[in-house]
């Protein structure tokens, strides 16, 4: 794998990128440090990928190991939602009830929903990256849609 | 459901995030594959010679030329222009102090530095020890869950294999400590700025004789076109020598977590040419 290919990759996943590092770590300047040592993992561990085909999902699970090393190293319980922070840079293209429920939803959950619905991965897809069975996704999936779903009811309401 | 909805959830992708992730891809070196010899090679061969020569074992001196000697040996192979200028370059006359909790804990120094205009690089070794041997074994953060895998388990990677840190440790009825560099505020900041000093490569390991070894590696060509770098370099730049700062920390590994961190800061001054 060269610079050009592994550039030119990353590059195209810079949205799919932020938005897996924000959903765990809440933050920008967390995704930020998360997104870098994610980079620098993979570019040294380069050679280690065999097929190139699995970059895209090989580098979301270096950066999920990473965001989740970040939040036990910094000792957070739970993803607390920065809401001065949302409040202080509101932006009208931004769902803020969906981003709410986003985050109130279990971590586990979390990601399974972004992978699949948001990242286009199918079931297997997310298995491999998350290293769980396809059926554990299959059941992650099924919950996060039926929580999400009430808790958009419960916050219109 | 659908993408869009969902998309709308986040916010645009902010400034900050897309200037991190060029900084870091520009900063990328295409560095030759690291052809690393194992350690124990290293010692069987150079008990073989000291035993043929009838020469004592002498402890061993650490710092880049050990390094790119013994465990990266592409770099002389495949570059040996900047090499050459790297070693001719080499200063192990380093002024520091380790300050903090984290110096009660880990004795950590700048063993050599080489800052090479001419092949726009600037390179840095440093070597950390448990200052108490006896009750603690030290490795490298970086060490930790390497492979990318994700475990219930955290695994550490020694010269025993990978695996859970009691069964790959030197000795499990010590303590383990992890030094962790190069992470969250962790990077090589300049002087008083603030402003970190980016790093293109490094590497993290721990050798036969307990000590964490770190090599790291940045890029000057980048460094010198980023205007707020270079100021910083500039502003604090005196007598050709540029001083640093590090800030790192020692976390204790205890029923598969990190806790108990204790800080510490290495402040030092490299020769700039």
């Amino acid at each position: 794998m060269n610079k050009e290919f592994f550039t030119k990759e990353v590059l195209a996943m810079e949205r799919s990128l932020y938005r897996i590092a924000i959903s765990y770590v809440g933050q920008d300047a967390d995704a930020c440090d998360a997104v870098q040592q994610a980079l620098l993992k993979a570019w040294n561990k380069r050679y280690s990928l065999r097929e190139l085909k699995y970059f895209r999902t090989w580098l979301i699970r270096i950066l999920i190991n990473c965001c989740k090393n970040m939040l036990k190293l910094k000792k957070r319980e739970v993803l607390v939602l920065d809401v001065e922070t949302i409040a202080n840079n509101k932006n009208s293209e931004q769902n803020y009830e969906l981003y709410k429920a986003l985050n109130t939803l279990n971590e586990k959950h979390r990601i399974v929903l972004l992978l699949h619905y948001l990242e286009g991965y199918k079931i297997e897809e997310i298995a491999s990256i998350l290293h769980i069975p396809a059926g554990t996704v299959k059941s992650r999936l099924n919950k996060a849609r039926k929580d999400i779903k009430i808790i958009l009811e419960e916050e219109l309401s | 459901m659908n993408a869009n909805d969902l998309d709308k959830a986040f916010k645009p992708t902010p400034y900050i995030f897309t200037e991190t992730l060029n900084k870091t891809l520009h900063g990328l070196e295409e560095v030759p594959t690291m052809k690393k010899i194992t350690t124990r090679t290293v010692l069987i061969v150079a008990l073989i010679t000291a035993l043929t020569l009838g020469i004592v074992y002498a402890a061993v001196s650490y710092g880049q030329q050990w390094y790119y000697e013994t465990r990266f040996t592409a770099f002389e192979e495949h570059r040996p222009d900047v090499y050459k200028e790297v070693i001719k370059a080499l200063d192990n006359n380093i002024k520091q102090e380790n300050i903090g909790d984290g110096a009660k804990v880990v004795d950590f120094k700048v063993e050599d530095s080489a800052w090479v205009e001419n092949s726009d690089i600037f390179t840095l070794s440093f070597t950390a020890k448990a200052v108490d041997e006896v009750e603690n074994e030290l490795h490298g953060m970086m060490e930790m869950d390497v492979d990318g895998e994700d475990r219930e388990e955290h695994w550490l990677w020694t010269k025993k294999g990978c695996g859970v840190p009691k069964d790959v440790m030197e000795d499990p009825n010590k303590q383990l400590i992890l030094i962790d560099v190069f992470s969250y505020e962790n990077g090589l900041k300049i002087g008083n700025s603030g402003v970190e000093l980016p790093i293109s490569s490094y590497d993290v390991f721990t050798d036969e004789e307990g000590v964490v070894f770190i090599q790291v590696e940045a890029n000057l060509d980048y460094i010198k076109k980023d205007k707020n770098i270079s100021n910083a370099i500039n502003e604090t730049l005196k007598d050709s020598m540029l001083m640093l700062k590090m800030l790192y920390q020692v976390y204790y590994f205890k029923d598969n977590a990190f806790v108990n961190p204790v800080e510490g800061e290495l402040i030092f001054e490299v020769k700039v040419k």
